[in-house]
This record gives structure tokens, C-alpha cells and sequence, in this order.
């Protein structure tokens, strides 16, 4: 038993070892933000919004990151805060993903007119600034949570529409989707079970580089005091806050700031790898040149 | 000049046609640019339009003190004021009307949005300028010192903190610089503005640190393009011969890896500009710099839709029209995409 224990851990760690190490990397930097992100009342010592100490106490061991102006632990609303960034921006970057895989993977495909026409369309909405256009889109629309995720992922699904499009428009030549066009499938079939699996690796590594820029939007929207409202804690709106004490409390604004850099990173990273680790299907991999225009 | 065609060398005709060839696409491109826009007022206007509530509602305000019957009287007249009897595309081309004269609109305080937006203009042109300049500059340094070290740490390093400042929102390098600059050495202040007329140092010494922020992403983003490009260009057979012939390193860097490696770098200069609009609206706001993104930040907080839309259309327009002039002179640099036939 415990020999044919030893071999499967041995063949984990092996599996583990093949993997490209910036995969590995921003994996083991992104996963303790989603433990946190999702279970945050286990990990905070205190309640976020509970007045613990006098303000601005410098971090010590009772205070790890020191307190924030009314006196509330600075370590539990970094971590709280978690909670709001992440889901906001994972869930902005999940509606774009979906939404600008199909619209481009169809485009690709179908080509033609409806391909010129979407790609018009896409660069109507590329020519705005994106933070500009969520702005828009948030004064319009009011500031609840779910037009936030709506507008972030507006401002990024037609560039994953583009990109995504591209791969389409590789795929649509080879064999395999000629034979099943011959067969006489439709194209809504041809596209999930031939194009979509196809493009998968590729659009992986769209969808990291995605996120990454899902999370600085949506901590720059929060920063700019339309993300997640006071008192409810955001990175965002307490690097706002920081700004205002940066003489009293220069500790203030750290924590929150290496918090959404390092989950940006992790992503920046998990793309990289994955890159990495799909880079021998090189005709697909050519495309992810143009990621940068994600 | 020449009289008949026959008289052209070959290589003189493949160059005027393509000439020719650049006027065609420059015409073409200017159409789309133009269709482009067109359809960037729409969206704004259809965005407008999904309010909720009336704009008459928001013209008058939470004022409480109207009778029902007043009220309707100045609805009634407000929404022939506004041209909201007429169907929506003639609102349409109303609205677009005044908005190619340069007519917004006027906010809740009654003043001109066209006035507000022209005193904000400069300010935040000038802080968009400079740092396209310095992270230009910057990064054409930076990667030049990557590309020629002799040690793998400085280029290990530089590669890092390039990679790490593309993950790094502008407010959070801007709290960083603030941290080091301001609160700990004392050097520069932390925010604010003092009109050139004011005094040339002091107007520098304001700008230092947000042309700073902004600059530092662009340099990363820069240096992307620029190392790649340096390190595609150095295996390419010409610099290889240039190398065989024994022409010094130096030139062989300056005057033959360069330029071609600078080239495919302008064309991200589109993409900058875009990032870099973005990045004004936080990096004006960190600073209280008064500029376009903290009016539109301050119209967004107030609600003001008339200044809002217009910021939008403004900053999309000149979005447009650098991409396209980046096009163009992308195509005219390069001989290469006009000799092509």
C-alpha cells in the first residue's frame, strides 16, 4: 500500500516538475488569494469594519499592517477586500472571455460580410479609452456590482473578440473542418466541436493575459471611488484613502497596493506558462503575438 | 518631370507607384477614420440615450418646490427646448450637429462644458506629451543597456522591473513615487498644480512626479517591443555582414540594428496612446492635476452627463485620429511597404 502510495506521489511531483515553472509560479501566488478571496472571515484576526485601536497605529504584531484612519485592522480589510476585487474582476474577465470567444471565433469562421461587419463594430468600441468607456457605462448605468462587471468586461471582450477571431480564421482551413463541413454539419456545430477546442490553448493564454488587465481596471474603477462603496473595504478605494494620510500613515496604502500587483502578476505569469507549455502546436502560437493588443 | 513613362528606370516607376500606392491608402484609411467616428457619436448618443429617467428630470433637479402643474408646464416646454418631441434619429442628428460645432451642452451650474473641457485642455496635453517623450527616451536607453551588457544580472534585472512595472496600476506606482519622492526625501511635492505663468520651476517641479507615473508603464511597455526588436534584428544576415566586414560594434548597433528594430515599434505607439488616456484619468486624479481625467472623474461623481460625453467623444476622437496618423506614418517611414507593389 504505502509503496503504491509513494509511486503516485512520485508520479504527481513528476507532473508537477514537467510543468513550466512561471505556470507553477503564479499559480502558487494566485491560489492563496483565492483561499482568501473566498473564505475571508477564516483568515482576518478581526472584522473589517470594527473600530479595534486608535488610528493610524504603525504594523506590530497585533496590528500586522497598522490601522487605517478611524482605527480598524488594516491586515482584515486587505483581506476582506480580496473578497470584492477578485470576484469582480474574475467574473468581468469570465462574460468577456465568453462573449468574445464566440462573437470572434464565429466571425473567423463564417468570414465574408458578418466578419467584415463585426470587425467594424469591434473597432467602434476599441477606438474608446477603456477605463473612459467604463466610466461611461458606470455613470450612465448607476454603481451597483453587476454593471461594474458588465462594463469592465464591455471594455475588454471585443479586443478577446479580435484575438480570438484570428484563431478562427487559422482553423477554418484545416482538414479536419473541411471533412465535417462536407458531412454536411452545421456551422453552430463545427465551431463548438471542432474550432473551439482547437483554439483552446491559445485562448487559455488570452484569458490570463485578460484577467490581468481585469483586475487593474477594476481596482483603478475602485480607486476612483466606483468600485465597491465605504465602508465595504476594496484595494482600490483604500490606496484612495492612503493618498490622504501619506504623511500620518505612509504604511497605509502598501499592503492593498502588493496585493493587486502580486494577483495581476499571477496572471501575467499563469499565461506565461501556459504559453510556454502549448508552444509546441507552434502554426496555432504565431497569433499569440497579437495578445499584446489585449 | 519625366515626360513619357518609357523613360523611367524600372525602380524609379516601382517607387512612384508606390506613391501612388500610399495617396490611395491614406485616402482610404482617412474614410474608414471618418465612418469610424461616425459610428463612435452614435454609440455615445445610444449610450446617452439609455438614461434612466428623463434628461428633463436631470435638467431640473431634486428641486422640490414646483407645483404638479408647474412642473408639467416646464417639462412640456424643456422637452420642445431639447427636441425630445422629434423621433430619435432626428435627436440624433440635432445632437451631432452641436457636437461637430463644439457646442456640449452646458453642466447643472450652467456653465459652457465647451469652456470647462478648453481650460482643461492644456494641462493635460502637456502632461500626456511629455511623458510619451520621456517614456520614449526612456525605454530606448533601457533596452539599448539591456541589449549591449556583457552581464546576465543586468539584464535579468532590467527585464524585471520592466515586466513588474506593466502590473502595476498607476495609482499604486504613483503612491510609491509619492512614499520615496515626497514624504521621504522631501524632493518634489505630492500633488497640485502651478500654471506656467506662475513660475517656470515651480510648474516643472509640479510635473515631475506624474509625468513620472505615467511615463514609467509607457517605458515598459516600450521596451517590450524595443528589445524584442533589437534582439529579432541582431541575426539578421545584413547585420551579420555589416559584422563580417569589421565595421565597429558600435556602429553596427547604432546605425544598422537600430532603425530596423525601432520600426516595428512605432506601430505600438497607437496602442500606447490609448493606455496612456487611461492612465491620465487615474494619474491626474492621484495628483490633482487639472486636467481632462480629473474633470471627467469629477463628472462622474456629480453625474454630469453633458461632460462626461463630451470627454468620451474627445478622447475617442483623438484616439482615432493618432492610430490613423501612426498608420500613415508608419507606411511612409518604412520604404520597404512602398517600394512593395
Amino acid at each position: 500500500m504505502s509503496v503504491d502510495h509513494s509511486s503516485s506521489m512520485k508520479r504527481i511531483i513528476r507532473l508537477v516538475r514537467r510543468q513550466p515553472k512561471p505556470l507553477l509560479y503564479g499559480l502558487a501566488l494566485l491560489v492563496p488569494f483565492l483561499f482568501v478571496a473566498a473564505a475571508p472571515s477564516i483568515i482576518a484576526p478581526y472584522s473589517p469594519f470594527a473600530i479595534m485601536d486608535v488610528p493610524f497605529l504603525s504594523p506590530s504584531a497585533t496590528h500586522l499592517l497598522g490601522t487605517d484612519e478611524i482605527g480598524r485592522d488594516l491586515m482584515s480589510r486587505v483581506i476582506y477586500a480580496a473578497r470584492a476585487d477578485i470576484f469582480v474582476s474574475l467574473s468581468a474577465a469570465s462574460v468577456a472571455f465568453v462573449v468574445g470567444t464566440v462573437i470572434g471565433l464565429f466571425s473567423g469562421y463564417v468570414g465574408g460580410r458578418i466578419d467584415t461587419l463585426t470587425m467594424r463594430l469591434v473597432d467602434v468600441f476599441l477606438s474608446f479609452p477603456t477605463i473612459i468607456l467604463a466610466l461611461f457605462l458606470i455613470v450612465i448605468f448607476g454603481r451597483a456590482q453587476w454593471v461594474q462587471i458588465c462594463a469592465i468586461a464591455l471594455v475588454m471582450a471585443p479586443s478577446m473578440a479580435r484575438f480570438s477571431r484570428g484563431t478562427g480564421l487559422v482553423l477554418r482551413k484545416r482538414g479536419y473542418v473541411e471533412a465535417s463541413q462536407i458531412s454536411g454539419a452545421s456551422t453552430a456545430h463545427i465551431v463548438r466541436s471542432h474550432i473551439l477546442p482547437n483554439s483552446m490553448p491559445t485562448l487559455l493564454v488570452a484569458a490570463s493575459v485578460l484577467s490581468a488587465s481585469a483586475i487593474l481596471i477594476a481596482s483603478s474603477l475602485s480607486y476612483l471611488g466606483l468600485g465597491a462603496q465605504p465602508p465595504s473595504p476594496s484595494w482600490g478605494n483604500m490606496l484612495r484613502s492612503s493618498f490622504s494620510y501619506v504623511y500620518q500613515a505612509p504604511w497605509y496604502g502598501v499592503g492593498p497596493g502588493i496585493c493587486v500587483s502580486a494577483v495581476a502578476s499571477a496572471y501575467v505569469l499563469i499565461g506565461e506558462g501556459l504559453r510556454r507549455k502549448f508552444a509546441r502546436r507552434r502554426s496555432m502560437m504565431g497569433s499569440t503575438k497579437s495578445l499584446a493588443s489585449l | 518631370m519625366v515626360s513619357s513613362g518609357s523613360e523611367l528606370t524600372s525602380s524609379e516607376r516601382s517607387l512612384r507607384s508606390g506613391w501612388r500606392r500610399v495617396v490611395s491608402l491614406v485616402v482610404g484609411r482617412l474614410v474608414q477614420v471618418a465612418l469610424v467616428l461616425l459610428a463612435v457619436t452614435l454609440l455615445t448618443f445610444i449610450i446617452l440615450s439609455a438614461i434612466p429617467g428623463s434628461v428633463i428630470d436631470a435638467r431640473i433637479g431634486p428641486l422640490p418646490n414646483f407645483s404638479p402643474e408647474e412642473r408639467e408646464r416646464i417639462v412640456e416646454s424643456l422637452t420642445k427646448q431639447l427636441g425630445l418631441d422629434q423621433p430619435l434619429w432626428k435627436q440624433y442628428l440635432l445632437w451631432l450637429r452641436q457636437v461637430i460645432q463644439g457646442d456640449f451642452g452646458y453642466t447643472y451650474q450652467g456653465l459652457r462644458v465647451t469652456d470647462l473641457i478648453s481650460q482643461r485642455f492644456g494641462p493635460t496635453v502637456e502632461l500626456g506629451m511629455v511623458s510619451v517623450v520621456v517614456g520614449l527616451l526612456g525605454s530606448l536607453m533601457v533596452s539599448l543597456v539591456a541589449f549591449r551588457t556583457r552581464f546576465r544580472v543586468v539584464r535579468g534585472g532590467i527585464q524585471g522591473v520592466m515586466t513588474l512595472l506593466l502590473v502595476m496600476p498607476a495609482f499604486w506606482l504613483g503612491l510609491i513615487l509619492v512614499l520615496v519622492i515626497a514624504v521621504k526625501f522631501d524632493l518634489l511635492p505630492s500633488g497640485g498644480y502651478v500654471a506656467l505663468g506662475d513660475g517656470i520651476g515651480d510648474h516643472l517641479r509640479f510635473l515631475v512626479l506624474p509625468a513620472m507615473t505615467l511615463a514609467l508603464p509607457q517605458t515598459a511597455l516600450f521596451f517590450r517591443y524595443l528589445y524584442a526588436g533589437l534582439r529579432d534584428t541582431e541575426n539578421a544576415s545584413f547585420v551579420i555582414a555589416s559584422r563580417a566586414r569589421g565595421i565597429s560594434e558600435r556602429s553596427v548597433v547604432y546605425r544598422h540594428i537600430l532603425p530596423n528594430a525601432v520600426l516595428p515599434t512605432i506601430t505600438v505607439i497607437g496602442l500606447v496612446v490609448g493606455s496612456l488616456i487611461s492612465g491620465l484619468v487615474v494619474v491626474e486624479t492621484v495628483f490633482s492635476w487639472p486636467g481632462l481625467g480629473s474633470l471627467l472623474v469629477k463628472s462622474v461623481e456629480v453625474q454630469d452627463y453633458g461632460t462626461v460625453s463630451a470627454i468620451v467623444l474627445i478622447t475617442a476622437t483623438l484616439y482615432v485620429i493618432t492610430a490613423f496618423i501612426v498608420d500613415v506614418v508608419y507606411e511612409i517611414i518604412d520604404p520597404r511597404t512602398r517600394r512593395r507593389v
